[in-house]
């Protein structure tokens, strides 16, 4: 490589210009892919409803003598696991379609749960829903952008990609001589100008989204990510792990056995008294050393859907108590168990998830995604639109095979993994239901769409893999709505006539990006008939930048 | 050459240093030690960033790579000596 030479420029804006253009290049692919990806989990959902079906999961209204679910539950750990230390009971987990749960620990240290007929207390085995399609659903899309479904490695890998997305943020704000004025300036249809104005716009509007969303993505892995000073202060390994988190929490919430019994207070009235104090309805109450005088009943108020908090810490709130039924310890919703720490960390995590503010939040959270996918996008388009243009030689005697590749990552990176999404969601539909661990035929088909795309990418020339990468888009969205109508019936029409936000969200977004597809594929078929010169062609539609998310 | 040792430097270097400003920030922070050293943590990646930018803005390979290493060592030996003197 013979970039040296920029590296050793003479300031210190050219050096940040250098490292804008190779760090963001390198990492784009990645980046667009980690964003595009981590848009879409935003509304995963909704994306879960569509993929399930467009079956309702939540279970229909039933009327819940609470105080007789929370008597039956105790009644069964009592009987069954009287010896366990913890015991926990939700007595309608509205995770469960409001089914009775009891948890408790094994002998390894594992939740262990069970479901109990709230009208007997007996023990039975839950049976899934015949019409609900086995499926990943938007979690592929959560777990993807985080570590790539690749378990802890795609976490470092993401992480690497992230950092490099700060270190191109700060170069690029280095390099960006004018970032007031070009928040005002857009140049159309100029080739080179308009992929640039298109890049700077999509950053300077959403840029400190960018940094937020980059910062708090690093830091709520933060103890995996940088465990330097857990083990300069409590040493290596699960053993270093373990003492820091005894050491984090107050003692207080560990009774330890007095010997002495005690009957358990009842929780029915304990649970209303809580809801009182805490202005949350109670979703599960635990019991540590039960039925010893030392024991800590803890009731915990119910998430943020079951009314409106001020807060962006999403920890709901928790009232403690004794054996005889007085408050110990009591925690507001939105406050934490521990100090600054663990707060931050808390409001971090709402912050990168949205997990505040609900949908309008979650909206301007997927059109800076989207901003932020857009970013990628145009930053890697503009590298080779600019070299087209112009050749830089980077790559000495391998240059024009280098760019051929870079063109090739581009495409698939951009239009393929778009494909692949959208594949995923013809895949939930296609694959019959009944076909054991559809859930992984999903996948596969989700990776496979990618892998096919890139081998066409190389396949063809660049311009004729983005056309035709795109026109594929275009269909594949387009026609989303039609294929659910062919295979379950249901249509969007219908979907938001009942007010089934949700499925309807699905397909009306994915008609929003096949448009975005096909205008871009219009506008780029346009220019090519324009010029026939093959090295101009591609720098026509900016339209391309803003729907380059797709 | 030069450019893989600088790219080798922001990663492997920054990274080190980020876990030496963490370990001294987790030794002064004034609050209970687990949770300083959870914040130490959760900043670390700021100086990640920072030391990757220096990796590349200073021209000198040389004044590079000693004031990196000098740094890591010199953050990394008050973190660990630090909570030893004060206890």
């Amino acid at each position: 490589m013979t970039i040296r030479p920029a590296l050793q420029g003479p300031g210190f804006r050219q050096s940040m210009a250098w490292l804008h253009t190779w760090a963001g290049l390198w990492f784009s692919w990645l980046l667009f892919a980690i964003f595009l990806t981590g848009t879409l989990a935003v509304f995963h959902d909704p994306i879960n409803h569509w993929m399930k079906g467009g079956v309702s999961t939540a279970a229909a209204e039933r009327t819940i003598d609470r105080d007789r679910r929370l008597a039956l539950g105790l009644a069964y750990m009592a009987r069954e696991h009287a010896d366990r230390p913890m015991w926990e009971i939700w007595p309608a987990n509205d995770d469960e379609g409001n089914a009775l749960n009891v948890f408790w620990k094994d002998d390894q240290g594992h939740y262990t749960k069970a479901w109990l007929d709230p009208s007997t207390g007996q023990e039975y085995k839950p049976v899934k829903a015949v019409q609900m399609r086995e499926t990943l659903g938007g979690h592929l899309f959560v777990d993807f952008h985080y570590r790539l479904h690749a378990g802890l490695a795609g976490l470092w890998i993401v992480a690497a990609a992230t950092v490099a997305m700060l270190v191109a943020l700060v170069s690029g704000i280095v390099t960006h001589k004018r970032i007031f004025k070009d928040f005002f300036t857009f140049r159309p249809a100029k080739g080179q100008r308009s992929w640039l104005d298109g890049h700077n716009a999509a950053a300077v509007l959403s840029l400190p989204f960018q940094f937020m969303i980059a910062f708090s993505g690093i830091a709520i892995s933060a103890l995996t990510l940088f465990p330097a000073p857990i083990i300069a202060h409590y040493g290596p390994g699960d053993a270093g792990r373990a003492a820091f988190r005894t050491d984090r929490l107050p003692a207080s919430i560990r009774p330890v056995a007095s010997g002495k019994t005690a009957g358990i207070p009842d929780l029915g009235q304990l649970a209303r008294r809580a809801e009182v104090q805490l202005g949350q309805p109670v979703s599960a109450v635990t019991i540590d050393q039960p039925g010893d005088a030392a024991m800590r009943i803890a009731m915990y108020g119910a998430g943020e859907e079951h009314g409106a908090r001020p807060h962006i810490s999403r920890t709901t709130g928790m009232i403690a108590f004794d054996a005889d039924s007085s408050v110990t310890d009591i925690r507001r919703p939105g406050e934490v168990a521990a100090g600054a720490a663990s707060l931050t960390n808390e409001i971090l995590s709402s912050l990168h998830m949205a997990g505040f503010g609900g949908i309008v939040v979650k909206w301007i959270y997927f059109l800076c995604g989207l901003a932020g996918t857009a970013m990628m996008g145009t930053g890697a388009v503009l590298f080779m639109v600019k070299r087209r243009n112009r050749h830089g030689g980077e790559f000495g005697a391998a240059t024009a095979r280098t760019y051929r590749v870079i063109e090739a990552l581009n495409v698939a990176a951009i239009t393929g993994l778009g494909l692949a999404c959208i594949g995923y969601l013809w895949a939930n539909r296609l694959i019959p239901a009944s076909l054991a661990h559809r859930e992984l035929w999903e996948v596969r088909m989700f990776f496979a769409i990618w892998a096919i795309a890139l081998a066409h990418a190389c396949l063809r020339s660049p311009l004729r893999a983005w056309l035709e990468q795109l026109a594929a888009l275009a269909v594949f969205c387009l026609v989303l709505p039609v294929l659910n109508l062919a295979t379950t019936g249901d249509q969007l029409v219908s979907g938001l006539w009942r007010g089934d936000a949700e499925a309807a969200g699905v397909e009306l977004a994915s008609l929003m990006f096949g448009s975005g597809a096909l205008l871009s594929f219009m506008a780029l078929r346009h220019k090519l008939s324009m010029s026939p010169s093959p090295r101009k062609c591609k720098t026509a539609s900016v339209k391309r930048s803003e729907v380059s998310g797709c | 050459m030069i450019v893989l040792g600088r790219c080798l430097a922001a990663m492997f270097g920054g990274y080190a240093f980020a876990s030496a400003a963490a370990t001294l920030i987790a030794a002064v922070l004034p609050m209970a030690q687990a949770e300083a050293a959870w914040m130490g943590s959760i900043l670390a990646v700021i100086f990640h960033v920072v030391a990757a930018i220096w990796c590349f803005a200073i021209r000198s390979m040389w004044t590079m790579l000693s004031g990196l290493i000098g740094a890591i060592i010199v953050l990394g030996a008050l973190g660990l000596v630090l909570p030893k003197l004060i206890a």
